[in-house]
C-alpha cells in the first residue's frame, strides 16, 4: 500500500513541470484573454481596466477601416482557400511521384522538398519580396525578357498581392503536405496494388480504387491542419504586406495585431482572439473527428 | 512492376521542376550573399555572382547596424527553450508511461488538446502579464513561453518511446541493484535515444524560427528574426545583398542540423500530425 501511495507521488512529480508550464502559459492566459476580451484595456495604461460587456465584440463587427467580415474575414477565407489547394494539389502530387517503388533518389528529392518547411517564415518573406521587388526583382526581368511591357507591381498590385501571397505560403506550406501525404502511402500496404493487378486493374485503376479512397482520411487530417496553421500564421503576411495595400491582405491575424498593438486597443485585440479561438475549437473539432474515424477503420 | 518509359521521364521531369522551384527562392537571396552591392541591385540580375566574394560577412557582423547579437540572442533562447521543453516532455513522458495515479488519461488528453491553441490566441495576456511580472524583454521569458509551443507535442512523442520500453527490462535492471534513476539513465533513457533527439530537434528549430512572439515580447534581446524584420522595414532603400547575407548566417545552424538529423525531423513533423 505505501509503495502505490509512492508511486502516485512521483508519477505526479513527473508531470509536474510540463503540467505548470501549460498551466501557467497557456491555461491562464486563455481565461484572461476572455476575461480581457470584457473589458476596456489599453497598451499604455495595463493596470486600468473597465467593463464594458460585449462592446469589444460589437466594435469589431461594426468597423470600417477594415471591415471585419467583408475585408477581414474574406482576405483570411481568400488566404487559407488559395494555400489549401496550393499546399494540398502540390503536396499529394509531388509525394504520388516520389513514392512510386522505381523511382530513383528518393532521399534527395524529399531532403530538397522539405527545405521550405524548416526555413524561418521570415527568411520566406524577404526572399519573396525580393522575387516580386518591381524594380529589380527577377519576376520583372524575366517578363521583360519575354516582351511584356505592361509590367505588374505584383505586391503594390490590388488584385495581384493576395495570388503573390498564396504563391509564396504555397512554396512554404507544401513541405507539410508532402511530409503527410508521404506517410500516408507509405501505409498502404504493397500487396493491396498487387492484388489489385492480378485482377487486372491498370495504373489509372488502381490509382482510382486502391490509393485514393486508403489516402481519403489523410487528405481531410491534412485539410483541417492547413486550415488550422494558416489562419493563425502572421510572420509571412506581416512580413510582406503588413495587412495592405488598402486592407486587402488583412487577414484576421494581422487585425488583431493591429488592434492591440498599433490601435493600442488590448480589449478589442483580446476579444478577437477569442474569435479565432473558436475558430480553432471548430477545427480541433473536426481534426478529432476525422483522426477518430481513420483509427476506427484500422481496427 | 513494368513502367511505361514516356511516364517514368515526366515523373522526373515533374520531380526536378519542382525541386528547382523549391531551391531558386532561396538560391536567389542567397547568391545575393555573394555579390557586391552593386552587383545585387544593379540592373540586369545576374544568375551566378560575377565576383564573389565574402566581403558582406564582414560588413554584416563588423560594420552594420545588425551585427551579430542577435544571432547569440537567439542561440541562448532556442537552446534554453530546447533544453527545458525537452527535459520536461522527457519526465512527463516517463511520468505518464510508467506509473499510474489518479486522473493521469484526463491529463493526459488535456495537454494534447492544449497543443491545438495557438499562442495567437493568448498573446495579448501573456504581453500583460509579462509585463507586471518583470519577464518582458528578457531572454528566459522567450525561452519558456517557447518552451510551451512544443511540450506537448514532445510528451506525447516521448510517451510513445517509453510505452516500446519493455517493464521487464526495467524490472530486471532493478533486480540486479539498479536504482530507479540508473535503472532509467542506464535502460530506459538509451532506448527511447532517437525520440529524445527527434523532441530535441524540433523544439530547436521551431524556437530557432520563431517571430511574432519574439517580436511582442521583446524590445532588445531580439532575436535574429526580429531584427531581420526591422533590418528589411527601417532602410528606405533595402539592401539585398547585407539581408541575403543576414538571412544566409540565420538558415546555416538549421540546414546543418537537417543534413545530419533529417530523419529526426520528420518524426518531428510527421508524429504531430497524425497522432491518435
Amino acid at each position: 500500500m505505501r509503495k502505490r501511495a509512492r508511486n502516485i507521488t512521483t508519477g505526479y512529480l513527473l508531470i509536474l513541470p510540463t503540467v505548470l508550464l501549460l498551466l501557467l502559459l497557456l491555461v491562464y492566459p486563455l481565461t484572461q484573454a476572455v476575461y480581457l476580451s470584457l473589458h476596456e484595456i489599453k497598451l499604455t495604461s495595463l493596470n486600468q481596466q473597465t467593463y464594458v460587456g460585449l462592446r469589444n465584440y460589437s466594435r469589431i463587427f461594426s468597423y470600417e477601416g477594415p471591415s471585419f467580415f467583408t475585408q477581414v474575414l474574406s482576405a483570411t477565407f481568400y488566404f487559407v482557400g488559395g494555400s489549401i489547394v496550393g499546399q494540398l494539389g502540390f503536396g499529394l502530387a509531388m509525394a504520388l511521384l516520389v513514392n512510386q517503388r522505381w523511382v530513383k533518389g528518393k532521399q534527395i528529392f524529399r531532403a530538397i522538398f522539405i527545405l521550405p518547411w524548416v526555413t524561418s517564415a521570415i527568411v520566406i518573406a524577404i526572399s519573396w519580396r525580393f522575387i516580386y521587388e518591381p524594380r529589380l526583382g527577377v519576376l520583372n526581368y524575366v517578363l521583360i525578357l519575354l516582351g511584356v511591357t505592361d509590367l505588374p507591381g505584383w505586391l503594390n498590385d490590388l488584385n495581384l498581392v493576395m495570388p503573390c501571397l498564396i504563391v509564396a505560403n504555397t512554396w512554404h506550406g507544401t513541405a507539410f503536405s508532402f511530409i503527410l501525404q508521404t506517410a500516408g502511402l507509405q501505409s498502404i500496404p504493397y500487396n493491396v496494388y498487387e492484388a489489385a493487378m492480378v485482377d487486372g486493374a491498370g495504373p489509372g485503376q488502381r490509382f482510382r480504387y486502391v490509393t485514393l479512397p486508403l489516402m481519403r482520411p489523410f487528405i481531410m487530417i491534412n485539410l483541417v491542419l492547413i486550415s488550422m496553421y494558416t489562419v493563425n500564421f502572421f510572420d509571412l503576411i506581416y512580413a510582406m504586406t503588413n495587412g495592405g495595400p488598402l486592407y486587402k491582405t488583412e487577414v484576421i491575424a494581422v487585425f488583431l495585431y493591429h488592434q492591440a498593438f498599433e490601435y493600442g486597443h488590448m480589449g478589442t485585440g483580446a476579444a478577437i482572439a477569442v474569435l479565432i479561438l473558436l475558430i480553432n475549437l471548430i477545427l480541433t473539432f473536426l481534426y478529432m473527428r476525422l483522426t477518430r474515424e481513420q483509427v476506427a477503420k484500422r481496427k | 512492376m513494368k513502367v511505361r518509359s514516356s511516364w517514368g521521364i515526366l515523373t522526373y521531369v515533374l520531380l526536378l521542376v519542382w525541386a528547382i522551384l523549391t531551391v531558386m527562392p532561396l538560391y536567389w537571396l542567397f547568391s545575393a550573399t555573394f555579390k557586391l552591392p552593386g552587383e545585387a541591385m544593379g540592373y540586369p540580375p545576374t544568375f551566378f555572382p560575377r565576383h564573389p566574394t565574402l566581403r558582406n560577412f564582414g560588413t554584416l557582423l563588423f560594420k552594420s547596424e545588425f551585427g551579430f547579437k542577435s544571432y547569440l540572442n537567439s542561440i541562448v533562447i532556442a537552446t534554453g527553450a530546447t533544453l527545458i521543453s525537452t527535459v520536461s516532455a522527457m519526465l512527463a513522458g516517463f511520468g505518464f508511461s510508467r506509473y499510474r495515479f489518479p486522473l493521469r488519461n484526463q491529463i493526459f488528453v488535456f495537454i494534447l488538446l492544449l497543443q491545438m491553441i495557438p499562442l495567437l490566441a493568448v498573446i495579448i495576456p501573456l504581453y500583460k502579464l509579462y509585463s507586471l511580472y518583470g519577464l518582458y524583454d528578457t531572454r528566459i521569458g522567450l525561452m519558456i513561453v517557447y518552451a510551451v509551443r512544443t511540450v506537448s507535442m514532445n510528451t506525447w512523442l516521448l510517451k510513445g518511446y517509453f510505452d516500446t520500453v519493455p517493464v521487464e527490462i526495467e524490472e530486471a535492471a532493478l533486480i540486479d541493484g539498479c536504482s530507479m534513476l540508473q535503472a532509467f539513465s542506464r535502460v530506459s533513457f538509451p532506448i527511447a535515444a532517437p525520440g529524445v533527439a527527434a523532441a530535441a530537434i524540433f523544439a530547436f528549430f521551431r524556437s530557432w524560427n520563431e517571430f511574432m512572439i519574439a517580436m511582442i515580447l521583446t524590445s532588445t534581446v531580439r532575436p535574429y528574426t526580429v531584427e531581420l524584420y526591422r533590418f528589411l522595414g527601417e532602410h528606405g532603400e533595402v539592401d539585398w545583398s547585407l539581408l541575403g547575407t543576414a538571412s544566409f548566417i540565420a538558415i546555416v545552424p538549421v540546414l546543418i542540423l537537417f543534413s545530419f538529423f533529417q530523419k529526426y525531423f520528420i518524426i518531428g513533423l510527421a508524429g504531430g500530425a497524425l497522432k491518435e
